[in-house]
């Protein structure tokens, strides 16, 4: 291997690890392993014999590319949703349907599984956590539930012949039932997909939240 | 992560490390202004501080978002532009922060330890 295909090899190792990272920090962290590497190679390495010899011994000192884009918060596992995150979204739409057979119980197990997983996954945030609770309880099964009572409030109690006397709330116009179904289903799927792409973001160590240095 | 076992010193003694390893940058930055390389060169060649030059650069990027230190592109006479790395006035005031506390942290730690030695039957 020549002493360019070695830079070239560390550094696809590098931005191949670092792809967890945002992009502007993985292209930031390249540039700069890359120039120090040139920097390496201008002010220590003896042209022609022993070359390749300084350059090992540079990327040596500079540690595998793993480890670095681990010290910039990126990692092997970061940067896609868990198992736990997964599993939650999943249990926050379809859980209570799931349950739907065991009635409201089952229903409140089977979304209450996705809120705990949700509340204990530290990939979220507070505000996230509360929108994925809040929208809406019960999953999709709440719908199921709304929708059939809705369906036998309209139920009209009248015998033919005599005047139909319908119980419960007068009908709404179609364009707001409509409007109100496709709120209903569109909010969760929404959620769900905001809450996915929340997960995939690391925490940042060095954000507004930090209140401390951090080295690791 | 919460506990001490007995054996884990080193790994205790290697977060602390990486404690204190941004104000080790902070420091070595207090009187002159240095380009990166050269930063990370004379870091890593502090006997046991770094185990990898290269997670040098994440720590001075944090520290740059974070606003400790600023940087400049200089010109330099062989090649490509250099990034020279200063301390900003925040980036003062957290070194004399913890150069404080340290110091501080440092004497009751050695008492504690020297006192446990004497005290040893």
């Amino acid at each position: 291997m020549t002493d360019d295909e070695l830079v070239a090899a560390y550094l696809r190792r590098l931005r191949r690890a670092a792809r967890s990272l945002p992009r502007a920090r993985r292209q930031e962290l390249a540039e700069e392993i890359a120039e120090h590497i040139a920097q390496a190679r201008a002010s220590g390495a003896v042209p022609g014999e022993g070359g390749s010899a300084a350059l090992r011994n540079a990327l040596e000192r500079l540690g595998e590319p793993e480890d670095i884009v681990a010290a910039a918060g990126g990692g092997a596992h970061a940067g896609r949703p868990g198992r736990r995150e997964i599993g939650a979204v999943v249990l926050l739409l379809f859980g209570g349907i799931a349950g739907l057979v065991a009635g409201v119980v089952g229903v409140i197990v089977g979304w209450g599984a996705g809120v705990v997983l949700l509340w204990f996954s530290p990939r979220w945030r507070w505000p996230d956590k509360l929108l994925g609770t809040l929208v809406w309880p019960g999953g999709f099964a709440s719908l199921f539930l709304l929708a059939g009572q809705a369906a036998s409030a309209r139920q009209c109690g009248g015998v033919s012949g005599t005047v139909t006397t319908c119980s419960g709330s007068p009908g709404l116009p179609l364009w707001l039932a409509i409007a109100i179904t496709v709120a209903a289903v569109a909010g969760p799927v929404v959620v769900a997909a905001r809450l996915l792409r929340r997960a995939r973001r690391m925490p940042d160590p060095g954000g507004p939240a930090a209140t401390q240095l951090t080295a690791s | 992560m919460c506990c001490m076992v007995a054996g884990d010193a080193a790994n205790q003694v290697a977060q602390m490390r990486r404690g204190v390893l941004p104000y080790c940058v902070l420091a070595m930055l207090r009187r002159t202004e240095r380009y990166g390389f050269e930063l990370v060169r004379a870091l890593g060649s502090v006997e046991g501080m770094v185990t990898g030059e290269g997670t040098i650069y994440p720590l001075l990027a944090r520290l740059r978002r974070q606003g400790l230190v600023g940087t400049t592109w200089r010109e330099s006479a062989a090649g490509p532009p250099r990034r020279y790395y200063r301390l900003t006035p925040a980036g003062e005031a957290a070194l004399a922060d913890f150069t404080g506390a340290w110091a501080q942290l440092r004497d009751s730690v050695d008492e504690l330890l020297s006192a446990e030695v004497r005290d040893a039957p």
